[in-house]
Parts: structure tokens; C-alpha cells; sequence
């Protein structure tokens, strides 16, 4: 029995894994001081990171007419805050090799993250938000916390699992009964513990309560939002089997118009497969 | 003039004020003639909405819930009430998702026949 996030995280192994590569590059944009020749260098440190990040760039995520074949210009095109962002997601993509099938698949499991990742990046688009690429990487590690919940605790995560279809119930709350917290404070915990930007804490750790968010309400909205489409659309799953509760509250935070929905799900419908391969084919 | 979906834009049209992507990039400007490619393009870059000249050119489509047998219209409106079993119905975004949800299930298992 874990009696805090942080308890349940302590000696896992994947907290060490975001990498050094990742964590000079994160000081080098911090810093507004880099030149890109010296984010490329960084970046071509890491072989795997350089093949993703133009796995990236040439994939329809961009759409970009010419191929993109070099680091530097990569750099150039994208900039660096976005391509920090993006290789950040697909570096912890690569993290989590496997999980228990039972539970649920990787495949579907990254689908479902993905989807909401693009269908976050277009409402914040329509909200005028800056640097959308940040709304895709929440999305996509939003539902990051039951990663490690099916690695650590699958006992207690089958138990959860049994009582949502004997007592059907958002699977979230059921695991904070069950076990006394939720994914989201273990995937909050995480990206803190990761020393990822705040903003990225507060998505993750509020997707399902955006109300309870301090710094960073509007981007916790979008991505509730986001994830409440992802799941009506059933594109792959964390392990909820339903669309979870919705929150009005955002929805009136933004004030979007429920016409913009076909725009969205189509966009997503469109780049999702595609996306998909960028974060799977010729792992390296 | 008015704004419309880019999927309801039609060759011929005139684009009636800039269209930008998401980091505010020009891609068209006022004046451009909408062609097929230029469709491609508003969708690649994911523009949602463009300002046309004429509207009224916009073609109604059918929705899919019309053109199939009601049983399996409501046994797809079971499955996507089922769906959102957790969520309050009362929000006007919550009718349209769940309208949009029913009728992808439907288009999903027409075209599996």
C-alpha cells in the first residue's frame, strides 16, 4: 500500500530516464542565450533524438511541402521551444516499452494520448493560445500516471478494473478509493519529479478537475476538453471505459463554439495515423 | 461574406479576409480564388474556418442519421448514451458531441456493411 504519489514513484526506475541530452538542451533554450548551431550540436549528441526529431518535422504533424533532411534546418523551420516539446513527447513515449496487456494495449493506449494531443493543439489554436506544441505534448501525457500504475500496482489496478464493471464509475475516482490517489496526481508527480515545466504539471495533474488548477486553468481546460472528445470518438484508451465527466466550468473558460467540433474531430481523424508512425517506426 | 468550415468550401470562392495558421503564417490572401489544391493546403496546415465572399455557395450535406434504418440508429444512440453514462447531458457541447458520436458509429459500421 503507497500512501502518496511520490511514495508509489520512489525507486522507479523510468524517473531517471529523461535524458541528459534533454536536460542540456531544456537549460539551453532556458537560457535565451543558444544559437541554433549550438541547440544542433546538443541535439546531434543523441542519435535517437536526432532521427525522431526529423521523423517529426517530415511527418503530417507539419505538413511541410520539402523534406526536411538536416538538424540545423530543422531547428530553423520549427524553433526551438516547439522542437524541445516535441521530442520531449516522443522521448517518454520511448520510456514505456510495455505494459500488461490485460490491462490495455501501448497502441491503444498512445492513441488515445495522441488523439487528445491533437485534438488540444487545435482548441488552443482556436483560443489563441501561444506555442500549441505544448497542448499536444500534455495531451499526449496526460494519462501518463497509469503507466506506472500498471507496472507498479496491477493488483490494485485489477481490483480498480473489476469494480468500474460490477459499479460502473469513472475509473479515476474509483482508483482514488481504491488505492487513496488517481493517475492524474501520479502523472503530476512524475513531470514534477522530471523537473518539466509547471504548466505541464498542472495539465496533467488537473486534466480531470481543471477548476482545481492555481497557475494554468485555460490549458488544464483545453485539455479536459480535448480528452472528453478523444474519448466520445474512441480513439484508443488509457483504460477508462467511458467518456469521463465533463466540466462545464471550462467550457465556459474558453467559450468555444460547439460548431468548431467536426473541424476538430476531422483534424484529428486526418493526422492521427500518421502521427502515430512518427512516434513508432525505426525506434532508435 | 461570412466565415465557413473549410469542408464546406467550394471552387470558385473568394477568400474574403487573410487566412493564417496556428503561429499566425499567412497562407492565403484576401482575394485568392479557392481551388482544390488550396483546400488541400487550408486542411494540411489545419485552418478550421475561412471568410468567403459568398456563403450561400455553401452545399448542404445530408448527415449520415437520415440515410439508415432507424433500429440501428437507436441502437447506436444506446451505445454512445452507454458511452457518456458519467457525463450531464445539459450542456449544448455534450448534445453535439454525443449527436457527432452517434453518427460515427453509424458511418463506421456502414462502410464495414
Amino acid at each position: 500500500m503507497f500512501s502518496s504519489p511520490r511514495e508509489l514513484l520512489d525507486g522507479t526506475e523510468n524517473l531517471s530516464s529523461i535524458s541528459v541530452v534533454h536536460e542540456r538542451l531544456n537549460e539551453a533554450i532556458f537560457s535565451q542565450r543558444a544559437t541554433v548551431d549550438q541547440i544542433t550540436s546538443i541535439i546531434m549528441q543523441d542519435a535517437g533524438l536526432s532521427a525522431r526529431l526529423l521523423r517529426i518535422v517530415n511527418s503530417p504533424y507539419f505538413g511541410f511541402p520539402r523534406k526536411i533532411d538536416t538538424i540545423s534546418r530543422a531547428v530553423m523551420v520549427v524553433g526551438t521551444q516547439q522542437l524541445h516539446d516535441l521530442t520531449l513527447a516522443t522521448s517518454i513515449v520511448k520510456i514505456f516499452k510495455s505494459i500488461p496487456e490485460r490491462f490495455v494495449s501501448m497502441e491503444s493506449f498512445w492513441k488515445h494520448g495522441v488523439a487528445c494531443g491533437l485534438g488540444a493543439r487545435v482548441i488552443a489554436g482556436l483560443n489563441r493560445e501561444s506555442n500549441v506544441e505544448r497542448f499536444f505534448v500534455a495531451g499526449i501525457l496526460h494519462d501518463v500516471g497509469r503507466l506506472i500504475m500498471y507496472d507498479k500496482i496491477p493488483e490494485m489496478m485489477d481490483e480498480a478494473f473489476s469494480h468500474v464493471l460490477n459499479h460502473p464509475a469513472p475509473m479515476f475516482t474509483v482508483e482514488q478509493q481504491i488505492i487513496g490517489f488517481d493517475h492524474a496526481a501520479v502523472g503530476g508527480t512524475l513531470i514534477e519529479a522530471w523537473r518539466l515545466p509547471g504548466s505541464l504539471e498542472e495539465i496533467v495533474r488537473y486534466h480531470h478537475t481543471p477548476q482545481n488548477a492555481n497557475h494554468y486553468r485555460v490549458e488544464a481546460s483545453v485539455v479536459h476538453i480535448a480528452d472528453v472528445i478523444a474519448h466520445a470518438m474512441q480513439c484508443g484508451s488509457s483504460g477508462e471505459l467511458t467518456v469521463p465527466p465533463f466540466d462545464e466550468n471550462a467550457w465556459n473558460l474558453l467559450g468555444l463554439n460547439p460548431g468548431f467540433l467536426p473541424q476538430i474531430v476531422d483534424l484529428i481523424d486526418r493526422q492521427l495515423e500518421g502521427v502515430l508512425k512518427m512516434f513508432h517506426s525505426s525506434e532508435s | 461574406m461570412g466565415r465557413i468550415g473549410v469542408d464546406q468550401l467550394n471552387e470558385g470562392m473568394i477568400v474574403d479576409d487573410p487566412v493564417c495558421d496556428f503561429h499566425g503564417t499567412v497562407l492565403m490572401q484576401k482575394g485568392t480564388v479557392i481551388t482544390p489544391k488550396g483546400i488541400k493546403i487550408l486542411k494540411m496546415w489545419g485552418v478550421l474556418e475561412v471568410s468567403v465572399d459568398d456563403v450561400s455557395a455553401v452545399e448542404h450535406r445530408a448527415s449520415p442519421e437520415r440515410l439508415v434504418d432507424p433500429s440501428f440508429e437507436e441502437e447506436a444512440k444506446r451505445e454512445v448514451d452507454s458511452l457518456f453514462q458519467h457525463v450531464q447531458h445539459s450542456n449544448v457541447f455534450v448534445k453535439e458531441l454525443m449527436r457527432f458520436a452517434t453518427n460515427r458509429i453509424i458511418k463506421s459500421r456502414l462502410e464495414r456493411g
